[in-house]
């Protein structure tokens, strides 16, 4: 199993991140924060993730019947062409329930992220994993955002932009919307220029 | 002359009839429709609609100030909506000049700012005099003081050393004859002609020329044409080998100070300065049919000014064809930590072979299936056996391909820089300096998963492409990791120099 991304390393301390039912705690210290012990996610991502899900079915739903409905009421529809089409939206919308029922938990055992003297780590995916390592000294700016959904939670996304072309963005959403700040101020300490 | 700093410049003058020309130019058919209705309808006033151009180019040229203050240069244009750009020095990455025929008889040219961010470039001086050029340059990379016209023959008094490069008569036609410019020209005239040539009219020029000819077409022999069409031919590469003279002519780079010089172009001359230091990658090029001629082209990449509308003016290339053997000395200079020859090269996975069959043979199976789907259907073949054939013979093909991809896939790691190596018809070099990384990424797909594989990617400011990008595939895992931890570590501890 050590051969996979992310290899099983159970955080060291998870207690000092907010409970899933308790308030979130005081807000960390930056000087606890780049310990490069690897953290989860919060544990309220899972239900956030869900809740997140739920609203695509919804959507998908509400366009299908729309859709459908509006096929059916337009000239004199084909029934074996709406049976496909009937067929194609209750397998997306199955496969849309499954995947919420189902990939949240998952998500949220296989994230993690460290942050260290080195720079910032996040691990995530089921299927498709990755690992994506910031160093320190190339972060140009980081924001912290709130969505809607998000904000019921308490939860954050921190994104870290890099000079870089490719992924100038890295993502980590799930985060307590106090981490998130806290690791805002920790990366954005060091103040590193970038020498020009 | 030392450059004087907080006087404010305006353009040349000779900015006004240029600018003039270049927006009837990019304008024509707008000026065409003015002139013309004008005539139609003898009613003068549609020339007014020619002021409108020219009012824009008066408005530009009075309206627009820089100033070379101690530490950035500030940029003042606008009429109506008013605009100051200050961009410090320190965040030039390159200066980019156009001198087209116009330009040079007037002794002015064109000269484009740009900074790492964005595709535009920071500030577009149109157009400046050489000497101002010289001052900006001096200023902006801290290098010599006096003038330097670099299109005298007596140059190389005023450089630093002996060229870097020249590009010799040779390359220029091994680019040409690689480039197949020479469609473009000719599809140009015949686009132009269908613009501008009334059909029918063409049509009966054409056949009154036949008549005209001393022979009869018909009458002609197989020989005949066939001498017609390598006559064609040739004419087609004489074009193409045009398009390289008239382009590339007069290839050359220097190094002034730190940064790479470059020089071309036989009517429009183009100029670059690049500093070396913001070169985030370095990529060599070899084409199937530059290897057969010796050839390689090196590209470098540097922060901002590409793609967008001035894509014309983004720089393919560093060298845009070079000798085999120059390369080493070349790179020597530009960047002496890409010493691909001497970096202890690393293969992949041994097992990438195994999986790169595996993928080959479905692949293969699937285009080789279809013709032979075909041929099936039309009972042009058995069945069976042919799906046989087509097995072995995928299964073969995949083999052949696993191989040699393989073969040609390999990383490399120093203390100073990271290298990667790839690609069967044409192959590609990459070196990436350690403190240029952004970002290391390992991913991970199912099939990785199985055979217990990772793809390293490496980010930096420079644009990747498909070809360009840094990506490491079937790495071991535990090797794949270690180069990522210690990569971070590494770009960490180096500061990151625009």
């Amino acid at each position: 199993m050590d051969d996979e991304l992310p290899p099983p390393i159970e955080p060291a301390h998870t207690d000092v991140r907010p409970t899933p039912d308790g308030a979130p705690e005081a807000p960390i210290a930056p000087s606890l924060l780049a310990d490069g012990v690897p953290q989860r996610l919060d544990p309220s991502y899972v239900a956030y993730d869900r809740l997140s899900g739920w609203v695509g079915v919804a959507v998908v739903f509400a366009l299908g019947v729309v859709g459908l409905g509006a096929f059916w009421i337009s000239s004199e529809p084909k029934l074996a062409k709406l049976a496909v089409l009937a067929g194609a939206w209750v397998a997306l919308l199955a496969l849309l329930v499954a995947t919420t029922l189902f990939l949240p938990r998952k998500r949220w055992e296989r994230a993690r992220w460290t942050v260290s003297r080195a720079g910032l780590e996040i691990r995530k995916g089921v299927f498709f994993r990755s690992i994506t390592n910031v160093p320190r000294s190339r972060v140009q700016h980081t924001d912290v955002t709130q969505g809607p959904i998000q904000r019921r939670f308490g939860l954050a996304t921190f994104v870290v932009h890099t000079a870089g072309q490719q992924h100038s963005e890295v993502e980590l959403e799930g985060v307590a919307f106090d981490v998130a700040k806290a690791l805002r101020d920790d990366l954005m300490a060091a103040g590193a220029g970038d020498g020009a | 002359m030392a450059p004087e700093r907080g006087v404010v410049h305006r353009l040349h003058p000779a900015s006004l009839p240029l600018e003039l020309v270049r927006r009837i130019s990019r304008f024509g058919f707008y000026a065409v429709v003015a002139v013309v209705l004008a005539a139609r309808s003898e009613e003068l006033a549609y020339l007014f609609l020619l002021l409108l151009p020219i009012g824009g180019a008066v408005m530009r040229f009075l309206s627009f100030r820089y100033e070379l203050a101690d530490d950035r240069l500030i940029v003042r244009e606008g009429v109506f909506v008013k605009q100051v750009r200050q961009i410090p020095y320190a965040r030039i990455q390159n200066l980019d000049t156009t001198q087209g025929v116009l330009h040079r008889a007037l002794g002015v040219v064109d000269v484009r700012v740009q900074t790492a961010g964005g595709k535009e470039p920071e500030a577009v001086f149109q157009v400046i005099s050489r000497e101002r050029l010289e001052e900006l340059r001096a200023v902006i990379f801290g290098a010599r003081a006096e003038p330097v016209d670099a299109w005298s023959s007596a140059a190389p008094s005023s450089i630093d050393e002996a060229p870097l490069f020249r590009m010799r008569a040779s390359d220029l036609a091994v680019h040409g004859l690689l480039s197949q410019k020479g469609l473009f020209v000719v599809g140009g005239l015949l686009l132009v002609l269908r613009e501008f040539a009334d059909r029918d009219r063409v049509k009966e020029l054409f056949q009154s020329g036949v008549e005209q000819l001393p022979v009869e077409p018909r009458a002609l022999g197989a020989w005949t044409w066939v001498a017609l069409s390598v006559a064609g031919f040739a004419l087609l590469q004489l074009a193409t080998l045009a398009w390289a003279v008239v382009t590339l002519f007069g290839f050359r780079i220097e190094r002034r100070g730190d940064a790479l010089h470059s020089q071309y172009g036989l009517f429009t001359r183009h100029e670059t300065s690049l500093p070396r230091r913001r070169i985030q990658a370095l990529h060599v090029k070899q084409g199937l049919f530059q290897r057969l001629f010796g050839r390689v082209s090196v590209h470098a990449v540097s922060a901002g000014g590409v793609g967008g509308e001035e894509k014309e003016h983004a720089r393919p290339w560093l060298v845009p064809t070079c000798r085999g053997e120059e390369l080493p000395r070349l790179l020597r200079s530009v960047q002496p930590d890409a010493e691909f020859d001497a970096a202890p090269w690393r293969k992949v996975h041994p097992r990438a072979t195994r999986r790169l069959t595996i993928q080959g043979t479905l692949l293969y199976s699937l285009s080789f299936g279809t013709v032979a789907a075909v041929l099936i259907s039309t009972d042009f073949v058995p069945l069976a056996p042919t799906l046989g054939v087509v097995l072995v013979l995928a299964l073969a093909a995949a083999m052949v391909r696993a191989k040699l991809v393989y073969r040609a896939l390999a990383f490399a790691r120093t203390d100073k820089a990271l290298f990667l190596r790839h690609g069967v018809l044409t192959r590609r070099k990459t070196c990436v300096p350690l403190e240029k990384i952004q970002s290391v990424r390992l991913s991970q797909t199912p099939l990785d998963r199985m055979a217990r594989m990772a793809t390293l990617s490496i980010d930096t400011a420079g644009p990747g492409g498909q070809h360009a990008a840094f990506v490491v595939p079937y790495l071991p895992v535990r090797e794949a990791r270690r180069l990522s931890r210690a990569l971070t570590r590494e770009a960490n501890r180096r500061d990151f120099r625009w």
